[in-house]
């Protein structure tokens, strides 16, 4: 940390910088973290958010940096569907009514690591919302300092203890903020009067301002326990008045309100409960102020105590009104929680009630709903059923019969249904009775939704956990259910679903990933969901039709992305077809060989029944093929689409930025920005287009050296394991390398397999210096640019004892390609990890033997 | 005084990089790059270089048992001054094949954490009149 604190206002003050050794603590601006831990980290946030578990939340989060934090939330970002979750996530934990200055809540709020935890961490003093490294600042009234880690409790073997009390008082000066900030960082504000009495002394803490204080008062009062707090305050801040301090800035202020919290302020220091109460009718009565019931609650909990009645009440504010308070306030509030609240303790011979049921009573929700179905005529229908729908989500379904039972019970109440009925028509009563009976399921949400009547968080909700089979009887049942809805060819399931998509991009989205992509779960392995596709395909037509079906809404609804992609993929197919790279690849299993037929055959039919003639069908139906075996596979859970490129080169895709990465087929892994996953899916895939290449490892899986007795054989022998390779281009090699006395070693994306058509060959050289092997690449290039030879070479010559800002020392070429890390600044692809790709050497012995070693990744 | 300009604009030192890994990499469009210096202080600084890369072709040329042409038409290997006289062809072929990375080195860091541009191509490295002019291509990055 650097510089010091500065005191808010005019004039600045200069603090002092801090001792050498408590000053080590510096804010670092660049995330260290690799793209391979940041996908990670993401996949474990969306997790916890999907679960609602604030713990997991913290725990994808603690222990990074603000930079990293940072990374990891902008990796978070920019994945299709991830805010929703967060927003979803935010949303429950609002209404779980937790508080907000938990340590998890103060990452959670701050998705985008832009927000830090400044202002929270005043109220939290949460450890974990601080990282080692960062430097947050402290408010408090009109003083701000820095802290750190250290402040908060964070200890490693690298950073000084501190003194915690001493520093706090060193920053702050002995002020009131200082003992109420050195009090909370060294966690010693325990009692419940300390803390009632330290948040009373915080000004910041209390919203509001006057009205929030006198509220506190009046919980205290209720529990009795104004005298323990005034010590305890006084205790804190010796020399300081309890009963001045909570008055002072209230003397201030002149308007009624302040009049009137400070009227209620000193009845509470008085503990004088009667009169508090009172005053908070008249604080209601004069309604200058929205209060909420929340605030009301306390004061007229005590009327529904033991020792307050109502009609005590009235009596004592009867000449401060010069009329009845209870007209007053019936006047003011005519329907309502408010209203129910008062109705309730207003109530001749009301009975004593907890604070805590006052609002469950059916009677008092009754009063609640009704306001809520009656009120707000100038609003539109959707917005009052909105309004009604948002008050329903706070009270269980469970709850809601006891309410319309409180209804009938009422002479004058015509029943829940029926005023939902009169004061709604069309839809919007079909929302609010489906809200109100608490059964709404998977087809009511997918069609409020794509009548702008549900989030995208409550239609991911409802059809989140639906299964394979689920899915399908959700669109059967919505077409049955609104078959009067047919129109234009269209089903009803598909006429909401395109009115959702053109609506609302977000819900497209989700509906995409939830309709088609995650069926089967999340991945837990491609390899095993392959196995799991054939047994699902095995198990008979019902099944079929269920994958034909994803198959082809994917289609459908993916519109031009995936039009285009299909083109694109069988261009490059048919290129090197052309070109004669193509090879005979594994069989695919006969299932899915089976089910990318009646993929394709399908359609076919569907461009026929849509009058799209002309378009690429095969194509795209190949890639539907590609996509159908996705889906088996489970691997589109994270929005990925797998796709066979040309030569076998496997691809994926996001749906949303259409990144292509690569497969490494010999590691068995795919590889991409947003983390690897196993890659059983990719030789099905490669082989059903026939024409795939695989990797020199698929046949030689293990360290292998090889034998031939001419250049001739080697160089044959290359070519017909190197993509992309001729004999003649592998013979030049040959020649330019031996007669210098070298070998070469090959490796890269040609040998990894996940080379795409313009790759260059890598290539080493064993025994050659840096310009001999510039020498050979530049010749061998100038061959390759007059279209004598196939393949370019990487111009970097890969050399033993080569070094460079960017690439440590090369040992030996074979060590070169073995290697893995992160790509350096300066690379297009920078972040990006890059993973070994195996190497394969040819060199001709002293005894005049030519030999070939294939060494796959991870075997040197 | 070495001056970078990407497209027109000037750019300072600092904000332009390059990774020999990365070179000819380049997408469609993208901006160019002139970088101009000093020529002698460059021809100072540049001919060992040169005169050690030269060695290690005349001893390559030795082993092979064959002179290879630097650049296509070449009978020996051109001084430095030489080099600089050149056709801009030939001149780029040996540049090309050996130098470019080199000579970006003398002028450019290979680590700079808060570069916005990567030099993916050296096309064209000249002497006009007292200066020497880079010209390539290069990527935000």
């Amino acid at each position: 940390m650097t510089g010091g604190v500065t005191r808010a206002g005019a004039p600045t003050e200069a603090i002092p910088q801090e001792p050498a050794a408590t000053a080590r603590v510096t804010r670092t601006d660049e995330a260290a973290i690799s793209p391979v831990e940041t996908a990670e980290q993401v996949r474990l946030l969306r997790d916890a958010f999907q679960a609602g578990n604030p713990d997991r939340v913290k725990d994808a989060l603690h222990g990074y940096s603000r930079a990293d934090r940072r990374a990891i939330v902008s990796a978070f970002d920019r994945l299709p569907g991830n805010q929703s979750e967060y927003q979803s996530f935010q949303r429950r934990i609002a209404r779980l009514g937790l508080p907000n200055d938990n340590d998890w809540m103060t990452i959670a709020a701050s998705p985008t690591g832009r927000n830090d935890a400044v202002a929270r961490l005043h109220r939290a003093m949460a450890s974990g919302s601080v990282d080692r490294q960062e430097v947050l600042s402290l408010y408090g009234g009109r003083t701000r300092a820095e802290i750190t880690a250290l402040h908060a409790g964070y200890r490693d073997r690298h950073a000084p203890d501190m003194d915690v009390e001493a520093e706090i008082a060193r920053r702050f000066g002995r002020t009131q903020q200082h003992d109420l900030a050195a009090a909370r960082l060294g966690r010693d504000v325990r009692r419940p009067e300390h803390r009632t009495a330290a948040a009373l002394a915080d000004t910041t803490q209390v919203s509001g301002a006057f009205d929030g204080r006198a509220r506190m008062l009046g919980e205290v009062l209720q529990n009795n326990q104004i005298d323990a707090v005034r010590r305890a305050y006084q205790e804190m801040l010796p020399g300081r008045s309890f009963d001045t301090d909570m008055l002072s800035d209230v003397r201030i202020n002149q308007t009624w309100s302040g009049r009137a919290s400070r009227a209620r302020i000193q009845a509470a220091l008085n503990g004088d409960r009667l009169d508090y109460v009172s005053q908070t009718a008249l604080f209601l009565a004069r309604g200058e102020n929205y209060i909420s019931e929340a605030d009301a609650r306390p004061a007229f909990g005590m009327v529904n105590g033991r020792d307050l009645a109502w009609a005590d009440v009235e009596a004592r504010l009867r000449n401060d009104t010069g009329g009845s308070i209870t007209t007053a306030l019936q006047a003011r509030y005519t329907s309502g929680e408010t209203r129910a609240l008062l109705d309730q303790v207003m109530r001749p011979g009301a009975a004593p009630a907890t604070i805590a049921n006052q609002t469950e009573q059916p009677s008092v929700r009754l009063a609640a709903v009704e306001a809520a179905l009656n009120e707000g005529n100038y609003l539109t229908s959707y917005r009052r059923r909105a309004a009604f729908s948002e008050l329903l989500a706070g009270i269980p379904v469970a709850d809601r019969a006891a309410i319309a039972d409180a209804g009938r019970a009422r002479p004058d109440s015509r029943g829940i249904e029926d005023q939902i009925r009169a004061r709604f028509s069309g839809i919007e009563a079909e929302r609010a009775l489906a809200d109100w009976r608490g059964n709404i399921d998977a087809i009511d949400m997918l069609r409020f939704a794509s009548r702008g009547q549900a989030t995208p968080q409550e239609l991911t909700r409802a059809i989140a956990s639906t299964s394979l089979e689920r899915r399908a009887q959700l669109e059967a049942g919505f077409n049955e259910r609104h078959a009067d809805e047919r129109s234009g060819g269209r089903t009803p399931f598909q006429t909401a679903v395109d009115r959702l998509r053109a609506a609302d991009g977000e819900a497209s989205r989700n509906l995409d990933l939830q309709l088609n992509l995650s069926r089967l779960g999340t991945p837990e392995g491609l390899r095993e969901a392959q196995t799991r596709a054939q047994e699902l395909l095995r198990e008979g037509r019902g099944e079929w039709d269920s994958f034909r079906r994803f198959a082809m809404d994917t289609l459908k609804w993916s519109g031009p992305q995936l039009d285009a992609s299909g083109r694109e993929l069988f261009t490059n197919i048919r290129r090197a077809e052309r070109e004669g790279r193509l090879r005979e690849g594994q069989p695919v299993p006969a299932e899915i060989e089976t089910a990318y037929r009646q993929v394709v055959a399908d359609y076919q039919r569907y461009l026929r029944d849509q009058g799209r003639l002309g378009e690429a069908a095969a194509e795209v139906a190949l890639f539907a093929g590609g996509t159908l075996l996705s889906i088996a596979s489970g691997g589109t859970a994270t929005g990925l689409i797998l796709a066979a490129g040309a030569s076998g080169g496997l691809y994926v895709t996001t749906r949303a930025a259409v990144s292509p990465v690569y497969a490494d087929s010999s590691a068995g892994r795919l590889v991409t920005d947003a983390g690897t996953a196993a890659i059983g899916m990719a030789i099905p895939i490669a082989g059903r287009l026939g024409p795939a290449v695989t990797s020199v490892f698929s046949r030689y899986p293990t360290r292998t050296v090889l034998t031939f007795s001419n250049s001739t054989e080697q160089a044959a022998w290359a070519a017909a394991h190197i993509p992309g390779a001729t004999p003649q281009q592998m013979e030049a090699l040959i020649a330019a390398t031996y007669s210098r006395n070298s070998g070469f070693v090959v490796g890269g994306s040609r040998i990894r397999g996940d080379f795409h058509g313009a790759s260059d060959l890598d290539v080493g050289f064993t025994a050659l210096s840096k310009r001999q092997a510039e020498r050979v690449i530049a010749e061998h290039n100038k061959l390759a640019a007059a279209g004598d030879l196939p393949l370019r070479l990487e111009t970097y010559a890969i050399v033993p004892g080569r070094a460079s800002a960017n690439v440590p020392e090369i040992m030996r070429v074979e060590e070169f390609f073995q290697r893995t890390g992160v790509r350096a600044p300066g690379d297009p692809r920078a972040g990006q990890s890059y993973v070994p790709s195996g190497s394969v050497s040819f060199w001709r012995d002293a005894d005049g033997i030519y030999r070939v070693e294939i060494i796959p990744p991870g075997a040197l | 005084m070495i001056t970078i300009r990407i497209s027109g604009e000037l750019a300072a030192a600092d904000a332009v990089t390059f990774n020999e890994r990365a070179m000819g990499e380049v997408g469609q469009g993208a901006p160019t790059m002139v970088l101009t210096a000093p020529y002698q202080s460059f021809a100072e600084r540049f001919a060992p270089i040169y005169a050690e890369a030269i060695t290690e072709l005349e001893t390559d040329d030795r082993v092979t048992g064959k002179f290879s042409p630097p650049y296509a038409g070449a009978t020996r290997y051109p001084s430095l001054a030489e080099l600089f006289a050149l056709a801009d062809s030939e001149r780029m072929e040996m540049i090309g094949a050996f130098f470019a990375v080199d000579i970006l080195r003398l002028f450019l860091p290979e680590t700079a954490a808060g570069a916005r541009w990567a030099v993916r191509s050296v096309d064209s490295v000249a002497k006009k009149g007292d200066l020497l002019e880079l010209r390539g291509v290069v990527e935000e990055i």
